[in-house]
């Protein structure tokens, strides 16, 4: 069977951020607290612009909005995002699995969700902690459904960033570094993802062009979902603009894939 | 006639790079035009091996080793030539001949540096699809031999450097490779552990049939394990034979050891042979074999030699011999 070798990488990947525990816990740490700055901006922006709704939000939507962009992006936009594969193929680490019978690409991977999944579950306590302080001003999801679509585009959101994020990983094939392009696109990334503001508050244009872009999935979309303000044919044209951009960088990571093999000289061993 | 293990004909790998400049200006110029670099590694290697021998794989630094080892592994594609392994095209890296080989290598590890060797095993034990059994087996026997049964638990950053390349070998070796690629794999260890780890490839070699390329700068690796050795330099091959015969043949020297009891004056010693070594009471003479006890006789009667030791030629020497005269030609 294929997948227990990935099933095997998952949990050694584990084990090895357990040794890391501690620095994982305070990177997500520091996300939250990021967030809880942005909270304080739009509750201080509720009361002295002394507004109820803000472009459709109510304040506690507003707030469970943010509060809920920045949980995901705590686990899924990690800074050192990409390092590893960089790394891997820069230092020659790559040539390692090259000669077994296993898919570098899927090993990769395997160890982006684990990595993923282990902040996530490091960060339980974090979350815990805000969700028990913001208990009365939060708003639930509006429905099973919509808790359902959170967790489901959640997961696509994860596939669209490891995917992104491995196509400027894995330019190290031509470059020496690719930290470059990395933080650039991580910088667009915030801003695009609508963790500090919902989407829909863009003038229309900017959100035409947003809408364009696959960074929306990493916050805007599922808390979107959640607060129920998607229609059923908006969920199925984003679940279609989500899949297509799956299929968009797959098919990209498939060239550059074979073009990069041909170019790799396993240097650094 | 049988197949072949492993067959090479005409292999060749350039390497292309780009020039890097220094500095932040250089770097915004080489966005726009990049100087292109090439470099030859390996210009034309031939050999083949026969299924259960153990060679040799001897060069300088730079001569091509490595490169030719990451072609046989698959890792890098070549310019041109022609490769099978097991019946095999290594870059095709199909699983079934990645089944059947492994490479080690002394300079990068393949065990994952914070958990014990253990975990890694395990891994290796899924990816090469392993029976419980054959692992259980594999496993036992491989940590008797290299006596690692005690450190599979310790995570792999404590370990010195000895045991963690035994950890490395048993890592390569749970599938039971029939091809194994070993480069430098003794490499910064003690002598000590470089026994042990020679010791222990011989008797796996007997044992198990498996056919072994191996690299190493160490000559007493290779004089104790290789009965063929292939030399290459810059990216051709240069002998492929016995050891012994490549020793006998460039080894048709003695050396004379003299100790004077006075000051001597090395154009006095000239007549008698090569002087490859002098201080004023010290010497060391080379002498054709076929005359050096005769030599020896005069030099006692003539000089005033305190002391006078006849030794052979030590493996390293004519090994740095041929690297220096392999610069220009063939031995
Ligand atoms: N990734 C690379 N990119 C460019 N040139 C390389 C690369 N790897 C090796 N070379 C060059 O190719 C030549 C052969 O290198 P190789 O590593 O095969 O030598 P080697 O015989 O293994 O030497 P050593 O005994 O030092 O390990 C050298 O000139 C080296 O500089
Ligand atoms: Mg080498």
């Amino acid at each position: 069977m294929q997948l227990r070798k990935y099933v095997s990488i998952f949990k050694l990947t584990w084990q090895q951020y357990l040794a890391y525990r501690l620095n994982l816990f305070l990177e997500v740490f520091g996300g939250i607290f990021q967030t809880l700055i942005t909270v304080a901006v739009w509750t201080l922006l509720f009361r002295f612009g002394s507004a109820q709704v803000i472009a459709g939000f109510s304040q506690p939507e507003m707030i469970t909005y943010v509060l809920g962009g920045g949980v995901i992006s705590s686990f899924l936009l990690l800074h050192r995002q990409g390092d590893d594969i960089s790394d891997d193929i820069n230092k020659g680490g790559l040539s390692a699995w090259l000669a077994k019978p296993v898919s570098p690409n899927l090993m990769w991977l395997a160890k982006d969700m684990c990595r993923k999944y282990f902040t996530f579950f490091i960060g339980l306590f974090a979350y815990a902690v805000i969700f028990w302080f913001f208990a009365g001003r939060l708003v639930p999801p509006v429905s099973v459904f919509a808790a359902f679509l959170l967790l489901f585009f959640t997961l696509l959101a994860a596939l669209i960033h490891f995917g992104l994020f491995y196509i400027f990983s894995i330019m190290a094939f031509w470059f020496d570094q690719t930290w470059g392009p990395r933080t650039l696109l991580r910088v667009i990334m915030e801003l695009a993802s609508g963790i500090l503001l919902p989407l829909s508050l863009f003038p229309a244009g900017w959100l035409q062009f947003l809408n364009l872009l696959p960074f929306k999935f990493f916050a805007y979309v599922p808390m979107q979902l959640y607060l129920g303000n998607f229609s059923a044919t908006e969920i199925a044209i984003e679940f279609l603009t989500a899949v297509a951009w799956l299929l968009i960088i797959f098919s990209v990571s498939v060239v550059l894939w074979r073009r990069g093999m041909k170019v790799y000289s396993a240097s650094g061993i | 006639m049988k197949q072949p293990i492993i067959d090479i004909q005409n292999l060749r790998k350039t390497y292309t790079y780009y020039k890097k400049p220094p500095g932040l200006l250089g770097s915004l110029k080489s966005l726009f035009h990049r100087e292109k670099l090439l470099t030859e590694a390996v210009k034309e290697v031939n050999f083949s091996i026969e299924q259960g021998e153990f060679v040799g794989f001897l060069g300088p630094n730079g001569a091509g080793k490595t490169t030719t080892l990451k072609m046989l592994s698959g890792i890098l594609y070549p310019t041109s030539g022609k490769v099978n392994v097991l019946g095999f095209t290594p870059w095709d890296r199909k699983p079934e001949f990645q089944k059947q080989f492994s490479l080690v290598m002394g300079q990068k590890n393949q065990l994952w540096w914070d958990l014990p060797a253990m975990e890694t095993f395990l891994l290796n034990q899924t990816i090469y699809e392993i029976p419980e059994k054959v692992f259980r087996a594999s496993l036992k026997e491989l940590s008797e031999l290299l006596e690692i049964q005690d450190i599979l638990t310790i995570p792999v950053r404590k370990l010195s450097l000895g045991q963690r390349m035994k950890c490395e070998l048993a890592a390569a070796l749970l599938h039971q490779p029939k091809v194994l690629f070993l480069d430098e794999p003794t490499i910064g260890l003690d002598v000590t552990s470089q026994q042990n780890i020679r010791t222990f490839l011989k008797k796996y070699n007997e044992q198990k049939k498996t056919t072994i390329l191996l690299t190493s700068h160490y000559m007493d690796d290779i004089m104790e394990l290789c009965k063929r050795v292939i030399i290459v330099n810059l990216g051709r091959i240069v002998y492929d034979g016995s050891l012994q015969e490549l020793i006998d043949k460039h080894a048709d020297y003695k050396l004379l050891k003299i100790t004077f009891t006075q000051e001597m004056k090395r154009n006095d010693l000239k007549k008698y042979g090569k002087v490859s070594e002098f201080a004023p009471k010290r010497a060391v003479l080379h002498v054709a074999k076929a005359q050096y006890k005769k030599i020896a006789a005069h030099i006692l009667e003539e000089l005033p030699v305190d002391d006078i030791f006849i030794d052979e030629v030590s493996v390293e020497e004519v090994i740095r011999d041929i690297f220096a005269v392999t610069k220009t030609g063939t031995v």
